[in-house]
């Protein structure tokens, strides 16, 4: 009786594929349906489609698991199909005139905010007021519509490094560019949100 | 003079903002370190960039029930998805066609054959409190009250093949134990508790896990040995507070198809 848990990725896509076991499939979706999310969520920003794609690529693995010759990890195809989905996801989007795309080449910043190099943001522990619960919420709020603002090649970069286990070549493999640029996005998106949010907490 | 003046203003040699992002993810250099030390316009943008992904982390949060939609549109679900392999083995369905057709009529059979008290369990099984709970939780889908796309088929309503499926007609029900199932169960002394459960499961050395007075521990076994260990603990005086199936003392209500079940135990103390 070993327990679920403990059984590697392989393991468990074999037990799938050899004796039908359906508990195997669940735990394979309990360890990176959540990462899967949070992928399609970094290229499509938007909640419900990303939870749309996810569902679907799952469904997809189901499907052709039984094919899986296991060149690459499960995590690895899994991710792989999340990322086509979310892509084919744009480009549909694009069709329907859903959502606003913006040209790779702008400027990152859309305002000129001076002065706020030298703020950090304060991020309330979890022991909060009412009060402090809403700023949390507010600057939440705030982080999604800085993130609408970066283009979409930093925007991308910067949220699936923020994948449980996705390093910078991880990255770079399922974006197909160089380490190196993986960096540089991720490092001006990040100096991007820290300015925006940075004038915005001294607003407030 | 000369320190306080490096702790607050921005030091000609500071990094650019790439290196300090790759210190950031990858904080192995001892001199960024020892620069942020001293640098506090590089210390803050530090500070910043580590608080913004927890920031981007907090907005990216899956949603709760996104595991259990996944679940019941692949594994759990009726009508929907089959493993590619079945599609190029129809004798499989075909099998197993037969098996459910076997399994319904010896149901059926039962039925008709049961005495008054088994008839009375099974009431009480349908109106069972687990109807009352919801919960996002996937290992927590024992509940026999999910809505899913039923077939008419006459007098039998609502047959589903789903991990946490029922059973039903009339007020009569029976429960197909979920592939996991998460049972939190109480007892006078959490020590004692965990030695007995370690006796009960022979040639296994369970892991156990403690947090905030909650001792936890899984293991996975049969639905009918799962039964057996259920009605054991309660037995010896456990009180389990968790509603879903499988109940102690529920196999009647329950079927059994002899699939493993990955168990999760939750104890606490009284």
């Amino acid at each position: 009786m070993s327990k679920i848990k403990d059984i590697d990725d392989k393991t468990l896509v074999l037990r799938f594929q050899r004796e039908n076991d359906n508990a195997a499939f669940e735990e394979l979706v309990q360890r990176y349906s959540g990462r899967a999310y949070q992928i399609s969520y970094g290229i499509l920003n938007n909640r419900e489609d990303a939870e749309e794609v996810v569902q679907d690529a799952f469904m997809r693995a189901y499907k052709a698991l039984a094919k899986f010759r296991g060149d690459s990890s499960f995590y690895t195809w899994i991710y792989r199909i999340v990322m086509n989905l979310s892509r084919n996801r744009i480009s549909w989007n694009k069709v329907r005139g859903k959502g606003k795309n913006q040209s790779l080449d702008a400027p990152l910043r859309t305002d000129k905010n001076k002065g706020s190099n030298d703020l950090t943001l304060d991020l309330p522990d979890s022991r909060l007021d009412p009060i402090e619960n809403l700023s949390l919420d507010e600057l939440k709020e705030k982080t999604t519509e800085a993130m609408k603002q970066l283009p979409e090649i930093y925007r991308t970069a910067i949220l699936l490094r923020n994948v449980k286990g996705l390093g910078h070549e991880e990255i770079a493999k399922l974006l197909n560019c160089k380490i190196g640029t993986v960096k540089s996005r991720i490092a001006r998106a990040r100096e991007e949100l820290r300015k925006v949010l940075g004038q915005w907490m001294q607003n407030n | 003079m000369e320190e306080k003046k490096s702790t607050t203003s921005k030091s000609f040699s500071c990094p650019d903002s790439e290196t300090l992002s790759e210190f950031v993810d990858n904080p192995s250099s001892t001199e960024i370190a020892e620069h942020i030390k001293m640098c506090s316009v590089c210390r803050q943008k530090v500070e910043a960039y580590i608080q913004i992904q927890q920031l981007i982390a907090g907005i990216s949060q899956p949603p709760e029930d996104l595991v259990d939609k996944i679940l019941i549109k692949t594994t759990r679900n009726n009508h929907g998805v089959a493993p590619q392999r079945f599609r190029h083995f129809p004798w499989i369905r075909f099998a197993a066609a037969i098996v459910a057709t076997a399994m319904i009529t010896a149901y059926f059979t039962k039925k008709q054959t049961a005495s008054p008290n088994e008839m009375m369990n099974q009431t009480m099984a349908s109106s069972s409190p687990t109807q009352a709970y919801s919960s996002n939780k996937s290992e927590q889908t024992a509940i026999g009250t999910r809505n899913t796309p039923s077939i008419n088929t006459g007098p039998m309503q609502n047959v589903s093949t789903e991990s946490a499926s029922s059973i039903e007609q009339n007020t009569i029900r029976k429960y197909l134990p979920a592939s996991q199932v998460t049972h939190i169960w109480s007892m006078e002394k959490i020590p004692g508790a965990q030695k007995y459960l370690d006796s009960l499961v022979k040639g296994e050395k369970l892991t156990w896990k403690h947090s905030n007075g909650i001792l936890t521990t899984s293991l996975i076994l049969s639905d009918q040995d799962l039964q057996q260990l259920i009605d054991n603990l309660y037995h010896s005086g456990w009180s389990l507070l968790s509603p879903f199936y499988p109940q102690p003392e529920a196999s009647d209500v329950t079927i059994f198809t002899g699939k493993k079940i990955c168990y999760n135990l939750k104890l606490i103390q009284q």
